[in-house]
């Protein structure tokens, strides 16, 4: 139908409907020295989903990394099951009642092979609800190498309004981290 | 400030013939990462496997993946090295490549215009008649990437109609 709203569209003056994003960035970090963390604060109640999308370095293997929201991590109200492969054999995890989200998984990799992650978090801004969270992240050694799918819980009614991202090792330079709005 | 729309579709490719490839050329560094959407019509015989070839470069140690896969009895995970003496990263439908039904195909080129990390790609392949994927592929080279090419293992080709669209994400 599309095609057919555009002819009708152009024979109209004043109301031309003008198509617009949907997706918003928001703020984007890349790391000139090391960092133990990474955090997006103040975010505002704005959008529906917020999507992050990040290229990880790291100063030694990528190890298990946490991620929590709004500074509370020692509340035991996360939780996280995962589905994974390492290459040679496929495997999944869960585990309920930690003080972090699972935002990376135990595997060894040099400071040269970068972690590509895609999470969303869904409803963020929703005061009735626990946030669920969704990510995609896999790195490749050439040799070695990680994949895996996770799904956070984060059992807090509470808008979520920062999200910190904390490695096993810390972040090297060149990190990249974006934060993007969805309506 | 207010913030910024993005996820700007680049370009655009429906086959109208089948093909053994689709490419990307000219990518400005205008984005932070690049979004391809790939949608299969179908593949010739000999089923799916598709690798991404970046830069144009062909050179055979310079690719590697991991995959992740479940074909709706068992989940397995496999691997191919530079080794394996591809002239791009082995992507959906690797460890497989029997399936020539439709499929789709997203891939993820996080922060591709920079020139100091190795380049990472990820893929989530899906073909309803055989499997679910995730990939993730590694280029040895630190130059922005400015060309994709969609490919094929051997000498397979996409089937006419198959639909092939790059989005840049900015930040």
């Amino acid at each position: 139908m599309t095609p057919i709203l555009g002819i009708m569209a152009s024979q109209i003056s004043g109301h031309l409907f003008t198509p617009t994003g949907s997706m918003f960035h928001i703020a984007s970090t890349t790391l000139s020295t090391t960092a133990a963390s990474i955090t997006f604060s103040s975010i505002a109640a704005d959008y529906t989903h917020l999507q992050i999308r990040a290229l990880g370095m790291f100063t030694g293997t990528v190890g298990v990394g946490n991620i929590s929201f709004n500074g509370d991590n020692a509340s035991s109200n996360y939780s996280f099951h995962t589905l994974h492969g390492d290459g040679s054999t496929a495997g999944a995890s869960g585990s309920a009642s930690q003080n972090q989200g699972r935002f990376t998984a135990i595997g060894g990799t040099t400071p040269s092979y970068p972690t590509a992650m895609v999470m969303d978090i869904l409803d963020y801004a929703n005061t009735n609800k626990y946030k669920t969270v969704r990510h995609l992240f896999a790195w490749d050694g050439n040799g070695s190498g990680y994949v895996e799918f996770d799904s956070n819980n984060w059992r807090s009614t509470n808008a979520i309004t920062s999200i910190t991202f904390t490695p096993a090792n810390t972040f090297n330079t060149y990190s990249s981290f974006s934060l993007y709005g969805v309506k | 400030m207010a913030d910024t729309v993005t996820y700007t579709p680049i370009a655009t490719n429906t086959l109208s013939s089948a093909a053994s490839s689709v490419t990307f050329s000219s990518i400005a560094g205008t984005y932070k990462d690049l979004v391809i959407i790939a949608e299969y019509a179908g593949f010739s015989s000999g089923g799916a496997t598709t690798l991404i070839r970046l830069n144009n470069d062909s050179t055979t140690n310079r690719y590697s993946s991991t995959n992740l896969d479940g074909d709706g009895s068992t989940a397995v995970s496999g691997r191919y090295t530079s080794a394996t003496g591809q002239p791009g990263m082995l992507m959906g439908g690797s460890n497989y490549g029997y399936g020539a039904g439709r499929a789709v195909e997203i891939f993820q080129i996080n922060n591709y215009a920079n020139s100091t990390t190795y380049k990472t790609v990820l893929s989530r392949f899906n073909q309803a008649s055989g499997m679910v994927q995730a990939i993730v592929g590694l280029y040895t080279q630190t130059t922005a990437i400015t060309e994709v090419t969609i490919t094929t293992y051997g000498s397979r080709t996409f089937s006419t109609g198959s639909t092939f669209t790059l989005y840049g994400i900015g930040a």
